[in-house]
């Protein structure tokens, strides 16, 4: 029995030495919650619209990727900014959280998402999702100096009507209070004024295989409460990554898209990225495979 | 048309509830039948400050057979339904069971959840714990979202084994009776209970339940606190 124990004090001091992950969080938050990072994101935008995009048209193009998970290179991250970069018709890129595997990896992260002129023609921005790796060791304090917002939104108006772009922050497995009810306020008040509206956030929503035991959902109820506001606002597309492998469903009249890992360390699966091209008929999905 | 929505809820409160009476906090401890009334107040991530009230029964045929049931009504519009009728074995140390449940959950306007499952417990005179699988389809409206792989599980501690008039228990539990989680979305809970006369009793409970566990960044879920009365027939 005391050596039992003993063994597991062992283990657990180990793990608690570990920089990829600070094993006590799965019992205590051990930076700040989501209210908090809630009350910080809305002071940094004043709750307006961090971008206004135009497009020329009434179709156009965005590029989604996700936990990138960085450890020591960002091959396949460098590839989806290339084929971003390149595409004329591409206004950004949306990446879904979990940008590094590492304590102190962050500013790696943003070194390799630089605009490189020698590869890429044009600079769009990239719209970066808070993922719950990117809050371990206090992540969250540098994150929000280096980057900014967890939760935001920015506008696309195109010659046939405006499209509204919500992240969420859901980085440590739910919403938290505050900003469910700044969403239901927002959504209310606004998803009326705009032709589509689209829902980035990292953890899923939907517990739809095993791909990643491991990984865990948004509570049942908070699924449930969240799909039946999406479904009564007519929410047209809600991005999610975190699980690491692909999944595509409509629940009720809203699709949910889970995108696969692009991070290089995950060799034993082709990593992907999502081309998403939208027009007054909704959106069309163009997946590229990279292995 | 689903076996659960809220114009059939009102024929399975009659059919399980009404006619039956009981509540045991631990599962399947009690014999004869025992009624519950309870409120529940508490703080939500997702709903912030609420209130919630709920009815369960618990009800034992001599010997083998018991079901409880309870039905939960939140002011934020929100109704959950569960039953779970037990085949019971008596073993020198406690009680065998082998259980059912159906549990069922409906949010706001159309989002529903529906379980079926079956699991195994044992109920001694200082712990029970129990565990089972449950398979869960969820949507809008219609039920079109099938969970893979789900487990419901609960380990609790009777603190009070010998005091006549007392019930203290601690657990960790992904399944109440008014609650049932993914298997990794635990929630510990603490509940007490009065027994004022021998058939009248008066119930306290708290729980609490993080979210993001399994993110390894947990963060604050819910806490709520219930207070009830217990009347055993």
């Amino acid at each position: 029995m005391v050596r039992n124990l003993c063994i597991a004090l062992f283990v657990a001091l180990l793990c608690s030495c570990s920089d990829r992950f600070q094993v006590l969080g799965l019992l205590f938050p051990l930076g700040d919650v989501v209210d908090t990072r809630f009350e910080q994101s809305m002071a940094m935008t004043n709750d307006n619209a961090v971008e206004v995009y135009n497009s020329n048209s009434d179709a156009y193009s965005f590029y989604v990727c996700t936990d990138v998970h960085i450890k020591s290179t960002a091959d396949r991250f460098t590839h989806y900014l290339n084929v971003l970069r390149n595409d004329s018709s591409a206004l950004f890129g949306i990446v879904l959280g979990d940008y590094t595997s590492k304590h102190s990896l962050l500013p790696a992260f943003l070194d390799a998402m630089s605009y490189n002129p020698a590869t890429q023609r044009y600079n769009q921005d990239i719209h970066l999702v808070l993922g719950n790796h990117d809050t371990y060791f206090a992540g969250w304090d540098e994150y929000s100096e280096k980057i900014g917002p967890s939760v935001y939104y920015w506008v696309v108006n195109t010659s046939g009507g405006k499209d509204l772009y919500i992240v969420l922050d859901s980085a440590t497995g739910t919403l938290g209070s505050k900003q469910h009810t700044w969403l239901r306020n927002f959504i209310a008040t606004h998803r009326h004024l705009y032709r589509h509206c689209i829902i980035s956030t990292h953890t899923n929503l939907f517990y739809t295989d095993n791909s990643q035991t491991t990984s865990g959902n948004i509570p049942i109820e908070e699924s449930l409460s969240l799909a039946d506001l999406f479904e009564e606002h007519r929410v047209t597309l809600v991005l999610q990554g975190h699980d690491h492998y692909r999944e595509d469903i409509y629940v009720g009249s809203v699709r949910y898209t889970i995108v696969g890992a692009i991070s290089d360390s995950h060799t034993d699966t082709p990593a992907e990225f999502l081309r998403v091209d939208v027009s007054h008929d909704g959106v069309e999905y163009e997946w590229y495979l990279i292995r | 048309m689903y076996l659960f929505n809220k114009h059939t809820l009102l024929i399975w409160i009659v059919v399980w509830l009404l006619p039956l009476s009981a509540m045991a906090k631990r599962p399947f401890v009690e014999t004869g039948c025992v009624t519950s009334l309870e409120l529940q107040g508490g703080n939500s991530a997702v709903w912030g400050w609420y209130g919630a009230v709920g009815m369960s029964a618990y009800y034992s045929l001599p010997q083998y057979f018991a079901v409880q049931g309870g039905v939960q009504y939140n002011m934020t519009n929100c109704v959950v339904a569960d039953v779970r009728p037990a085949f019971i074995y008596h073993i020198a140390s406690g009680r065998l069971h082998i259980e059912a449940l159906c549990h069922y959950t409906m949010v706001q306007h159309s989002a529903q959840s529906l379980c079926f499952g079956a699991g195994v417990g044992f109920t001694g005179k200082y712990i029970w714990c129990n565990a089972g699988y449950y398979y869960r389809t969820l949507g809008i409206s219609a039920l079109t979202v099938a969970e893979p792989f789900n487990i419901y599980y609960e380990l609790g501690v009777n603190c009070l084994p010998d005091v006549e008039s007392w019930d203290l228990t601690v657990a960790v539990t992904n399944s109440n009776m008014y609650d049932l989680e993914r298997h990794y979305q635990p929630s510990l809970q603490v509940d007490a209970c009065w027994h004022t006369t021998p058939s009248l009793g008066l119930l306290c409970g708290v729980r609490y339940k993080p979210a993001g566990m399994f993110n390894v960044s947990s963060d604050y879920y819910q806490l709520s606190v219930n207070v009830g009365v217990v009347y055993r027939w």
